[in-house]
């Protein structure tokens, strides 16, 4: 404790020279793990945004940079309605997502080990099908003859068929199963990070149990939500092929008319700057909700 | 400390590799005796195997049959351009072999080294040597005879009351579902240069449609769950879903039935001389039998091939059946398609 | 058990209280009447079930039998947020989404009180709490004793009939956490605050407590002010339990005038008899605190003693530590303040010493076979 000054800082320079060393060394090394990963990202993500955007700006017969893409699109009212309704159902896919999720999380973090093995198989089966085999099922239970019809008509509930299968409502259904365990997995993880006794406290002082959820856990939990809407949104608006099998050709999300331009009529340039819009709208909603999210934190040790 | 540096250069250049060859865009360079060809899934994937990919095979040639629809074929083969394109020999259907022609995808065939080319029947010929037919389909109308008491004999039958809500139609994003467009905007005296009256129609039939889908092949599997009981179909499809005995039947409209015919095409950077063999494999004699029969019920395009008895008149063999089938002006179908989409997406909602 | 203090009306009773889960007992037949304004500690180790029986008294935990009753009234069936008992968590449990403020109203909200009222009340108890201005300030944004202070002012602040502190000090450094236990000490006593706690910090059960309950296996094994633990445990579980005591086997030699003749280690020492005078010939265990040992270079005349050699001395600041080794076997530990006058003598390893007991009424004597004997034992 009362150990001389000087040989202490000497021997803190000379360490501290090789500290430096270590640490250079150390960075070095870091960068050069990173290195595939960066190769990976630039070859499949950043060189093709860089071509959508190559894309979206020429013309045939311009030469340069023309925005006449964005005007055709930006001005096409169908264009925006379907831009909207892509919105929209992503939102609508959220909510029921999270709707359905918020309880099951809740549930999950108050259950044995055997029940939430059980959650999260039953949860997250569905994503090891192909989203075609689990559009094929839904068409199977869906339809006019299908599992919900029969028992609809079978009880008595409905006279006729609802129609459900190339509905949008059959699609907010399919996609809601789908972006369920995306809702449900950051929901635990924010949940399970919950202290029990913020809610026994809450209780103590004078909140019923059900208060105490709604005042407490609900809004602690909203990292949770956050990340999970996020992820549930960006999936949905992005998804091609339950809007196209479960709806039918009734109607047209982004990812539709992304594929008509590109594959169906080699149109590259309408497919890029159709993607780029969606892109951009998907990130503003994204920053939206995390811009959101930023007010649900409560700084270290609060959770 | 030695050891150590080395372990670290390998895991820098082996990720580094791995990263690079995952990131040389299309496939790692085919062995020389090996093919890559697309199918549309189905039976023609069956029929494929059977007809050109066995007999292949054992000449020593290894056949890969990857399924992939045309028009996905074309765009992926553009955007493989100057590289390896995603298969040798390309399947498609007369609308997109025609884009990717003008895209300049496709190789021009040396048509001496394709000798059985020759049999082909005239009207199938192509008017630039880009491709071979490979297989004849016919659009009709395929019913649900058990469920429907009426049996359809023309298009302007499906305007009749008694078929409302067993409908179904398909998007002309797809080459069935242009066909269809057409095919009713003939029926009210348009054409190929306009196809105002097809739109006209679909709209006056769509209080009676059940479903409109994006995916021709979706249309088989609701005939057979009943979902739809009367559909605009390839003959082949409706074959299919005949033969599981769910009453379906396929009617050729008294219009007479809408050709549609597939071609066989060779991509540019692909292996020639294998692509040739697998070309000319398909039009011999023995492989357009095999393929008009089950499961893949396509129609021949050359000279005498005896089709099955119940078979008649639903696959297209014999010249009396050419006789009767319509072809369409597919160049000028091009032209206009995107904007028949843009147009359907925004008019036609059930 | 010592019984309980004879005021009118116990604030807390518990009447035979058991909990199981399955065929473990956590608490086992728990009795304890806590008077008005009494401080009462629920002191023993991990697992004890001093955990459980809390939990028990708050509500969240129904127990399997016996009976809660809080001022007269049976709480059993009493769903805990109407019991009117408040708890400061180990963590403190502040919610983390509100100002402090909030957080002190929460209770108050909770009771739909008038606004005005509420903000009055959250504003006294600030003060209580010695954090006036801190209303506006979110609990990450407090140091560890802040938020402590906090969760005090939050529950004091419904006026519960009861307190229960669930190892408030556990997460705070020892400086601070001797400071805010008197704080807390002081705040109960001031409000004359009726309250249980629980830890497994002997010290802070001595310092904070009117009574302590060592809980053992999920009983109460004695219920007494922390003097009286101190100076007489009950049994060898508390003698090895509460502070730290030299444990030595012995054997009764015979009684005469009052005193019980034991031999330790060939000494034979002569204890005032205050428990039931024992046979001759019995195996015991005497319990001598380290204190009550004292270290001598000369032989002492007039009392019994030990030779022995000092094997470690270390120096703890207020007092010397010492182990001695008697004989082959017998290892003494012996801690003497180190201004002590007459014994200004501080001792090195090595040292020959001879070793007295200060004060025979001190030491006590217990049965061998002493629930809990076996692991306390070794010395």
């Amino acid at each position: 404790m009362d150990r001389p000054l000087e040989p202490r800082d000497q021997s803190l320079s000379t360490s501290g020279a090789r500290a430096r060393r270590a640490v250079w060394s150390r960075q070095l090394r870091l960068w050069q793990l990173v290195l595939p990963a960066t190769l990976f990202l630039v070859v499949y993500f950043v060189v093709p945004l860089g071509m959508l955007f190559y894309f979206s700006v020429r013309a045939p017969g311009v030469s340069g940079v023309t925005l006449v893409h964005f005007r055709k699109l930006l001005t096409d009212t169908f264009f925006l309605q379907t831009l909207g309704l892509s919105v929209r159902l992503s939102l609508e896919v959220t909510a029921v997502a999270l709707v359905l999720g918020f309880p099951l999380a809740y549930l999950y973090t108050r259950l044995g080990p055997v029940w939430r093995l059980a959650i999260l198989f039953v949860t997250l089966l569905p994503l090891l099908t192909s989203a075609v085999v689990r559009s094929f099922a839904w068409i199977v239970i869906l339809g006019k003859h299908g599992l919900i019809n029969t028992v609809f008509i079978g009880t008595g509930l409905t006279d006729g068929p609802v129609k459900l299968l190339f509905t949008l409502d059959g699609v907010r259904i399919a996609l809601a199963q789908v972006q369920l365990p995306f809702m449900l997995l950051p929901l635990i993880n924010a949940m399970e990070q919950l202290d029990p006794s913020l809610e026994h406290a809450a209780v103590s002082l004078g909140a019923s149990q059900a208060r105490a959820f709604f005042k407490v856990t609900v809004p602690l939990s909203a990292p949770g939500v956050v990340a999970g809407a996020i992820l549930s949104f960006a999936l949905t608006i992005s998804a091609f092929i339950t809007p196209v099998m479960v709806g039918g050709g009734s109607f047209n999300v982004m990812p539709t008319l992304i594929y008509q331009s590109a594959i169906v009529t080699l149109d590259w340039s309408t497919a890029s700057t159709t993607a780029l819009i969606l892109l951009v709208v998907a990130l503003a909603v994204v920053w939206g909700g995390m811009t959101l999210g930023r007010r649900f934190r409560y700084g270290p040790g609060s959770a | 400390m030695p050891t150590r540096r080395i372990s670290r250069r390998e895991v820098l250049v082996g990720g580094t590799a791995v990263a690079l060859a995952a990131a040389v865009p299309g496939r790692a360079a085919a062995q020389a005796k090996e093919l890559v060809a697309n199918t549309y899934g189905g039976g023609w994937e069956a029929g494929h195997r059977a007809a050109i990919a066995q007999p292949l095979e054992k000449r020593g040639i290894k056949v890969t049959l990857v399924s992939m629809l045309a028009a996905e074929l074309v765009a992926r083969t553009k955007a493989s351009a100057g590289g390896r394109p995603p298969v040798d020999v390309a399947l498609v259907d007369d609308g997109p072999f025609l884009l990717a022609v003008k895209e300049g995808v496709f190789q021009q065939l040396p048509m001496d080294r394709i000798p059985n080319a020759r049999r082909v029947y005239a009207k199938y010929r192509a008017k630039e040597p880009f491709g071979v037919p490979i297989g004849a389909s016919q659009i009709g109308i395929a019913y649900n005879a058990r469920t429907l008491k009426t049996r359809p004999e023309s298009w302007a039958d499906l305007w009749k009351p008694e078929y409302k809500g067993h409908i179904g139609l398909s998007t002309p994003a797809s080459t069935l579902g242009t066909v269809t467009l057409l095919s009713f905007a003939r029926l009210r005296g348009g054409h190929e240069g306009n196809v105002e009256p097809g739109f006209e129609a679909v709209k006056s039939l769509l209080p009676s449609v059940s479903s409109i889908q994006a995916v021709p092949a979706n249309l088989r599997t609701l005939l057979e769950r009943g979902e739809i009981n009367i559909a605009p179909m390839w003959h082949h499809d409706t074959t299919i879903v005949k033969m599981k005995g769910t009453g379906v039947e396929f009617v050729l409209p008294k219009e007479g039935g809408i050709a549609g015919l597939a071609w066989l095409a060779i991509t540019k950077g692909a292996n020639t001389d294998l692509a040739l063999e697998y070309l000319n494999q398909g039009l011999e004699p023995d492989s357009q039998k095999l393929m008009a029969g089950a499961p893949s019920y396509i129609g021949p395009v050359i000279e005498g091939i005896e089709v099955a008895p119940e078979l008649r008149g639903i696959v297209p063999a014999t010249p009396a059946d050419l006789e009767r089938l319509k072809t369409l002006d597919w160049p000028k179908i091009n032209e206009q398609r995107a904007e028949w989409i843009a147009r359907w997406n925004r008019e036609i909602k059930v | 058990m010592t019984p309980s203090p004879t005021n009118a009306r116990p604030d807390l009773r518990l009447v035979d209280v058991s909990r199981r889960y399955g065929p473990v007992t956590a608490v086992d037949r728990v009795s304890l009447d806590v008077a008005p304004g009494e401080f009462v500690t629920l002191l023993g180790p991990s697992g004890c079930g001093k955990t459980t029986l809390l939990k028990c008294i708050a509500g969240f935990l129904p127990p399997s039998e016996g009976q809660v009753v809080l001022r007269d009234e049976v709480m059993n069936d009493v769903l805990p947020h109407l019991r009117n008992i408040g708890i400061v968590f180990q963590h403190y449990a502040l919610f983390p989404h509100m100002t402090v403020a909030d957080n002190v109203a929460f209770g108050l909200r909770m009771r739909k009180r008038a606004r005005t009222a509420i903000a009055g009340r959250v504003q006294e108890m600030l003060r209580l709490v010695r954090l006036p201005g801190f209303a506006d300030r979110y609990p990450h944004q407090l140091s560890g004793g802040q938020q402590q202070r906090v969760a005090l002012a939050r529950v004091l602040a419904v006026e519960p009939v009861l307190l229960l502190l669930d190892e408030p000090f556990g997460a705070l450094d020892k400086k601070l956490r001797v400071e805010m236990q008197l704080e807390v000490k002081q705040l109960v006593a001031l409000l004359g605050m009726t309250t249980i706690f629980v830890t497994h910090d002997q010290e802070e059960a001595m310092r904070m407590s009117d009574r302590v309950a060592i809980m053992h296996a999920g009983r109460i094994v004695q219920c007494a002010a922390p003097e009286v633990i101190y100076d007489r445990p009950c049994d060898l579980f508390v003698a090895d339990f509460i502070g730290s005591s030299n444990l030595l086997d012995g054997r009764i030699r015979g009684t005469s005038a009052g005193r019980l003749r034991v031999e330790v280690a060939g000494v034979p020492l002569e204890v005032p008899c205050h428990a039931s005078v024992r046979p001759a010939g019995e195996d015991v265990v005497v319990m001598v605190r380290p204190e009550n040992l004292a270290l001598s270079e000369t032989w002492p005349s007039d009392r019994p003693a030990w030779a022995g050699v000092v094997s470690l001395a270390l120096h703890t600041g207020p007092v010397m530590e010492y182990e001695v080794v008697v004989g082959e076997t017998w290892r003494l530990r012996v801690s003497r303040p180190r201004m002590q006058v007459e014994s200004a003598r501080v001792w090195a390893k090595g040292d020959r010493v001879a070793v007295t007991v200060v004060d025979l009424k001190a030491v006590r004597i217990f049965h061998g076979d002493t629930a809990g004997a076996t692991s306390v034992r070794s010395l």
